[in-house]
């Protein structure tokens, strides 16, 4: 048992030796009260429910029902109603980046959560997509490295040799070492073909966009470059 | 050739000159400026205060490339090709038997090819370009067996001198029928009329073509 899971289980049990102290409602947001008892946050719903035990230090509302919970310096996700736990308690801050929910941990590195489906996407990474392609892929940035991360239980293609990653719902496509465009299918491998396929379906020449990252190539049936960079 | 895509384009940029029509290579080319030593040295100092070292041989390699689709770029092989894979625009090349000389020729439309001596050839649209087969085209002809197919690429410098001197046909589609420039390019030698050369880049702009499929056509249909 981990610090916090026994520090969570000593205030559960003095939380319980407490009953017939009333906890106190502190603020209010939406359908919710955060209430305390003894310096410790707890949640209720509007008919006065218990959602969370006052056996909390720290309380913040997200968006998507979601709720940023603390103990000493270590957060977790919690959803809300259920109050059902969605990550350890292992993160120092929660916020939201190009609408991405991202929990920071203390040694700097970052995890991606999607709430459509309550699972956490990536974690190490310093960016990743705004928006998943229409194959459920985004990308994500590591240095000057790219992989692209599924947002169906964070399946991870990974592509060492990728310097650019672009947000294209016709496949997953990267720019190699050598300065042309590369398609690739869902395990990683490179496919000619598919490439070959997709630009002619597109006319011959295929604009590629990074939208966070502003960038625009446009690619012939090799998958050369064809606009000034 | 250790030179980023971006110098390239930079090198082209500054070193070479809009589509002409070479008399003494009988050939249209993106040839060089006139002054192109003076410009080289320029850069290369540029190149060097940026703590970047360019070869001459790289220069040497960039500009012809950059300038002529007789110097053949990168190629891709393949062993069987079906006819209505292959792109309008794209530049294949097969040898047969035991000729030594390739056929290299351009697609033009669906089903039909300029070959670069500037010859014309329709082949039926569920042909398959096969290694070990043998073509027929509409005349009836048949070539003997193939031995190699590949795909020409455009090389990095003609990429650049395309979006410095054609513009931005990456913009467009490429069209399904490209022998309008044939067609301009039959009419400057058949009229003997001086190369209209905007005429020749605004077409291949508003088509779609790019350098090294502007230059295949145009070089092929003035030699016819």
């Amino acid at each position: 048992m981990t610090g916090i899971e026994e520090t969570l289980g000593r205030r559960t049990k003095e939380n319980e030796d407490l009953f017939f102290v009333k906890a106190v409602p502190v603020t209010q947001a939406g359908n919710y009260t955060i209430v305390r008892r003894r310096r410790l946050s707890g949640l209720t719903d509007s008919a006065g429910t218990e959602i969370l035990i006052p056996i909390y230090d720290g309380i913040e509302f997200l968006d998507d029902g979601m709720a940023f919970v603390t103990v000493g310096t270590e957060g977790a996700l919690f959803r809300l109603p259920s109050g059902k736990r969605l990550t350890e308690f292992r993160y120092s801050k929660a916020g939201y980046e190009n609408g991405l929910l991202v929990l920071f941990s203390s040694d700097g590195t970052r995890s991606y959560f999607n709430p459509d489906n309550d699972c956490c996407i990536c974690s190490g990474y310093d960016r990743v997509s705004s928006r998943p392609n229409a194959l459920g892929f985004r990308w994500a940035m590591r240095g000057r490295c790219f992989d692209y991360i599924s947002d169906n239980g964070g399946r991870k293609v990974s592509l060492p040799t990728v310097t650019m990653a672009y947000d294209c719902d016709e496949g997953l496509f990267g720019l190699g070492e050598f300065g042309t465009v590369k398609c690739f299918t869902d395990d990683g491998t490179e496919d000619f073909l598919k490439l070959r396929r997709i630009v002619i379906e597109n006319g011959g020449h295929l604009s590629l966009q990074n939208i966070d990252l502003a960038i625009e190539h446009i690619i012939d049936v090799y998958g050369n470059i064809l606009n000034p960079q | 050739m250790a030179v980023s895509n971006a110098d390239i384009a930079e090198i082209v940029h500054n070193c070479c000159s809009p589509l002409a029509y070479d008399i003494e290579l009988h050939q249209f080319v993106f040839g060089t400026q006139p002054d192109l030593r003076l410009r080289v040295e320029r850069l290369r100092s540029a190149f060097a205060a940026q703590g970047r070292k360019v070869y001459s041989e790289d220069f040497n390699l960039i500009l012809r490339h950059a300038g002529s689709p007789g110097f053949q770029g990168p190629t891709v092989s393949v062993n069987n090709l079906a006819e209505s894979d292959v792109m309008t625009g794209e530049i294949i090349c097969m040898t047969f038997g035991s000729a030594e000389r390739p056929l290299m020729m351009v697609k033009m439309s669906a089903s039909e090819y300029l070959t670069r001596e500037g010859r014309r050839y329709c082949y039926g649209s569920g042909n398959t370009f096969r290694i070990g087969s043998r073509l027929i085209d509409s005349d009836g002809h048949e070539t003997p067996v193939i031995r190699s197919i590949e795909f020409i690429m455009p090389s990095q410098p003609m990429i650049a001198a395309g979006s410095e001197f054609i513009g931005n046909y990456y913009r467009l589609p490429v069209a399904d029928s490209l022998w309008e420039l044939a067609d301009i390019a039959d009419e400057i030698r058949s009229k003997g009329l001086p190369a209209h050369c905007h005429r020749l880049c605004r077409t291949a702009r508003s088509l779609g073509a790019g350098p090294l499929t502007l230059l295949s056509i145009i070089n092929a249909a003035h030699i016819s």
